[in-house]
């Protein structure tokens, strides 16, 4: 009986290689393993044997009986695999989790803020609401600089202080200057304010509210080759390691000399012209405006309190909004969506 | 503000192989900034070019062509290109000779309006269409030609930078003019046919009359003006206060290229050599005599202006710039843009900067731009790092952004500035909506989910920003607070995320709020509160190597919650956790997990505790 399970075995284990369809399976798994099949009538013959012999040939028996039924299972024609084949489409998309949207205005401010802290400047934040003094009178402005306009600056409707002046939204972050040098009294100081500033305008390229980003850094022998390596270090870890920047004059009250820093636009790859040899529109002559730069003005020291002989410095102040749309490349044709909060615009950042 | 040029007028003044790409390249590093430059479509003959520049507010000396051209007879040549010009205007004095008084014109001038008023006339003018080449020049750059003395002053203003108006002499009432500030009220027609009633504090010219015929600085009145009956035309070349001449202009919304020069401050040195050129010119298109001595009040020092230095100029330079610049190179640069270093320390600057440079800080943007900003190299700063204020705020700020984003809601941005409301109120909003600053994100809010309604199932929103808080005689509190928003969530869904966000955050009793109005629920807070709250350190309770016993208990909650968890808790220190697992109806389902860390609790240990339970359902 031993010799004819073994040949049982083999004899149906090579039937199950060689079945070709599910139908053939299922006649195999009847022939062998079914009520009237070839293994129960070997079953039935045990009770002829002898004891010690049931024990073995028992124990074979139940070997081959799970032999055969693995093999059944494991055969690709076996309802088990192909059932599963057949629920599971991996085409179907998963049950993903609800997952919402930072506003790009914060995904920017994270992105500049880690950019300069690595160069060690520390984050600050100083009034939105702000007196004349420290917004305009401290940063050299004349008591009738346009800056100080009802058209340009917004002003709150209640009295002056007698020694700071108006009060005021501020038009700038240039006033976290005036503040951190106070508070600091003594460089060196590395700071970099962001905030949200307000100005008298609102069309497709601006907003009343927006938000800049101000860095500032005084110590001893500073100069205009550190405030280029500042720049060019905000430039290839904020926009890419690719683009590269330039200083133009400019003039600001608050800094001489003073700056417009550049950077080559990622449009056009700073040629001015698109692959097709039609000229870039997203920029002028290979370069977008960044913002603006300079050397502290001694004025600004002096209205501090801090030596401006012994001391130097240079001082940026860029737009948040305008820098994000620089380095992604995202043309928003209208400024005033990313503040319009319609969920169909949220919802693509 | 942008000035047009056009290639073949820049060259009239300037001799350089530069072709006019250089010349933008250069200019734009250096100098003026080249924004654009583009075909002229008006020049018949040769092939010419517009230059778009764009000029810094302190630079009104560029804005004229022969101010760029001196511009870039110093910079092309700095890039290896020759470059100089053909003729420097201003070398030679104005062979006019001039009086403060004449007998053709009587002038009442405030010099604290304006600084420098001069005038003459020319009689047997004849007023007619001025020469094509004069015409097309005006056009490439934007103006229309009207007839020959109007585009004569145009001309002269485009080229110099200096304003020229022209009256009919026979239109000035007694010949008397009372240059004045205007009362609130007082009309003036200019010469567009604009009425404009003053502000007041405007500066004019009142003739004999009594009627205004000029409004100065921004543009000459109508009854004044000439016209192909014209046969004396007075010229008049004057330079003036400028702030008076911005609020004017801006006030009446009135900007004229006039404006926007003199709002910048002229030089009262170049009104001789603008009365020669436009004089010339008068005479030669218009022909006629001109009367002598030409009337010429105000002022002016023929010392120029120094600036001393405490360190000579080219160390004092080289501290500022990071690179070591000679006293001869400084010397070469300063006197390519015109100024005479007497000394190291005493450098003389010529007039038509003498607005502009102050300070020996401009002394030094003049030779850096020219050294050029491209050849510095660029290094980070060594020295020390301030004291660190690392403040964690802002490291919270982050940490909540991110953990709502996970949380499936929208973080918006919304105005500071709403349309009513307690807080302070703006002198001059740009319109109704905005016109005070908020003192709570909800308004907001509540305004943007009404915007979105509709357009998907359920909205989830989150901010942080400031409010402004009015305070007396100081400045607003700004307090940084924390809202969220959301409509088609249920009130246990949205506190739920309340209560996993401040988990995260490890805030320790913090009472959550929650507001509705409408459909909309909302939880705003002060941001410091729920930071103040945050427990920084973590605290760890040894796993027990005892299993706990964990049942089920349903109750009626006939009570508040909070009271039910505070009596079992009560009952026995064995209670490690409760939690609420299900709620229906009034009925809550609370599984209570007991464990003792001494020993391993069995069924019967808890009986008493059961009956206890039991009593207080």
């Amino acid at each position: 009986m031993h010799q004819q399970l073994q040949n049982l075995k083999n004899e149906a284990l090579a039937l199950i290689m060689q079945a070709e369809n599910p139908q053939e399976l299922e006649d195999i798994r009847i022939r062998y393993l079914g009520k009237k099949g070839r293994l129960n009538e070997i079953a039935s013959a045990f009770g002829n044997l002898a004891s010690d012999e049931k024990i073995t040939i028992g124990r074979q028996f139940n070997n081959v009986k799970d032999a055969i039924s693995d093999a059944l299972n494991s055969s690709k024609f076996s309802s088990a695999n192909t059932q599963v084949a057949i629920i599971v489409d991996p085409t179907l998309p998963g049950i993903q989790p609800q997952v919402g949207h930072l506003h790009p205005v914060t995904q920017a401010i994270s992105e500049i803020s880690s950019v300069f802290e690595k160069i060690g400047f520390t984050r600050v934040r100083y009034p939105e609401v702000e007196w004349d003094w420290y917004a305009f009178t401290a940063l050299n402005m004349s008591q009738d600089h346009p800056a100080r306009d009802d058209w340009e600056t917004f002003f709150i409707d209640t009295p002056e202080d007698p020694k700071l002046g108006k009060m005021i939204l501020t038009p700038h972050t240039s006033n976290g200057q005036v503040r951190e040098m106070l508070r600091i009294k003594k460089p060196p100081v590395r700071m970099v304010n962001i905030a949200k500033c307000y100005r008298r305008q609102s069309d497709v390229s601006h907003v009343p509210m927006f938000h800049q980003f101000e860095g500032l850094v005084v110590d001893e022998n500073i100069t205009i080759v550190h405030l280029k390596g500042t720049i060019d270090h905000f430039v290839k870890n904020f926009f890419g390691p690719n683009r590269k920047s330039r200083l133009r004059p400019y003039h600001f009250q608050f800094t001489e000399p003073s700056f417009e820093i550049d950077v080559t636009c990622d449009i056009c790859d700073g040629t001015a012209f698109l692959p097709d040899k039609s000229p870039c529109r997203l920029c002028k002559e290979g370069w977008l405006e960044l913002g603006g730069a300079g050397m502290v003005h001694p004025e600004v020291l002096k209205a501090v309190k801090i030596d401006s002989q012994k001391y130097t410095g240079f001082a940026f102040g860029w737009g948040v909004e305008r820098s994000y749309m620089m380095k992604s490349g995202i043309k928003v044709d209208d400024i005033r969506l990313l503040y319009g909060n319609d969920i169909r615009f949220l919802n693509q950042f | 503000m942008n000035i047009l040029i056009p290639d073949s007028w820049l060259r009239e003044y300037l001799e350089t192989d530069a072709t006019p790409r250089d010349i933008q390249r250069c200019l734009s590093l250096c100098g003026p900034s080249v924004e654009r430059i583009y075909e002229n479509k008006l020049t018949t003959k040769n092939k010419d070019w517009i230059y778009d520049i764009e000029i810094t507010t302190n630079r009104v000396d560029c804005m004229s062509v022969i101010g760029i051209a001196r511009e870039a007879a110093a910079i092309l040549p700095l890039f290896g290109i020759a470059a100089h010009l053909k003729f420097d205007p201003y070398s030679v004095k104005s062979s006019l000779e001039t009086s403060s008084s004449i007998p053709y014109i009587k002038a009442k001038v405030d010099t604290k309006l304006c600084s420098r008023f001069s005038a003459v006339l020319i009689r047997n003018v004849t007023v007619k269409t001025s020469p094509e080449n004069i015409t097309r020049k005006l056009e490439s750059v934007g103006m229309r030609g009207l007839n020959n003395l109007v585009d004569i002053t145009n001309l002269v203003m485009h080229e110099m930078g200096q304003p020229v108006h022209v009256f009919d002499y026979d239109k000035i009432n007694k010949h008397l003019m009372i240059l004045r500030k205007s009362r609130k009220g007082e009309t003036i027609v200019t010469l567009d046919g604009k009425k404009h009633t003053l502000p007041g504090g405007d500066i004019v010219i009142e003739d004999g009359a009594g009627s205004l015929i000029d409004l100065c600085g921004i543009m000459g009145g109508k009854n004044s003006s000439v016209s192909e009956s014209t046969t004396k035309a007075l010229l008049f070349v004057q330079t003036y206060s400028p702030n008076y001449i911005r609020k004017t202009s801006m006030a009446l919304a009135h900007r004229t290229q006039a404006a926007t020069l003199f709002e910048k401050q002229l030089p009262e040195e170049i009104v001789p050599f603008a009365m020669k050129k436009a004089l010339d010119l008068v005479l030669l298109l218009a022909g006629g005599q001109p009367e002598s001595p030409v009337l010429d009040i105000g002022v002016v020092s023929d010392d120029p202006k120094v600036i001393n230095m405490d360190t000579p100029v080219s160390s004092f330079t080289s501290n500022r710039l990071g690179v070591d610049v000679t006293p001869e190179q400084s010397q070469k640069i300063l006197s390519s843009l015109g100024f005479t270093t007497k000394t190291q320390t005493k450098i003389e600057v010529p007039f038509y900067r003498k607005y502009d440079i102050n300070i020996p800080e401009d002394l030094v943007e003049e030779i850096a731009r020219l050294y050029g900003y491209h050849n510095l190299p660029s290094t980070l700063m060594p020295g020390s790092l301030p004291e660190p204020i690392s403040n964690p705020v802002f490291d919270y700020e982050t940490h909540i952004k991110t953990a709502l984003k996970y949380f499936g809601f929208n973080e918006i941005y919304t105005y500071s500035l709403v349309t009513s409301g307690s807080g302070l109120k703006l002198k001059n909003p740009l319109s109704s909506d905005w016109a005070y600053l908020r003192t709570a994100l909800f308004p907001s809010h509540k305004e943007v989910i009404r915007q979105n309604a509709g357009k998907t199932d359920f909205l989830k929103f989150f901010e942080i920003a400031n409010v402004y808080l009015p305070q007396d005689n100081q400045l607003p509190k700004e307090e940084g607070r924390l809202i969220l928003s959301t409509t088609g969530i249920d009130y246990d869904h949205f506190k739920g995320f309340i209560e996993g966000l401040l988990k995260d955050l490890n805030v320790i009793d913090f009472p959550v709020n929650i507001h509705s109005e409408n459909e909309i629920l909302f939880w705003e807070e002060p941001l410091a509160s729920v930071i103040n709250q945050i427990n920084p350190r973590k605290t760890f309770i040894p796993i027990s190597k005892y299993s706990p016993i964990i049942e089920d208990v349903n109750m009626s909650l006939t009570r508040p919650y909070t009271e039910i968890i505070n009596d079992i808790r009560l009952i026995s220190p064995l209670v490690q956790s409760i939690e609420l697992i299900d709620k229906y109806e009034g009925k809550i389902t609370l599984r209570l997990t007991f464990l003792d860390s001494r020993r391993q609790l069995s069924s019967s240990d808890l009986e008493e505790i059961r009956s206890r339970i039991e009593s207080i359902k």
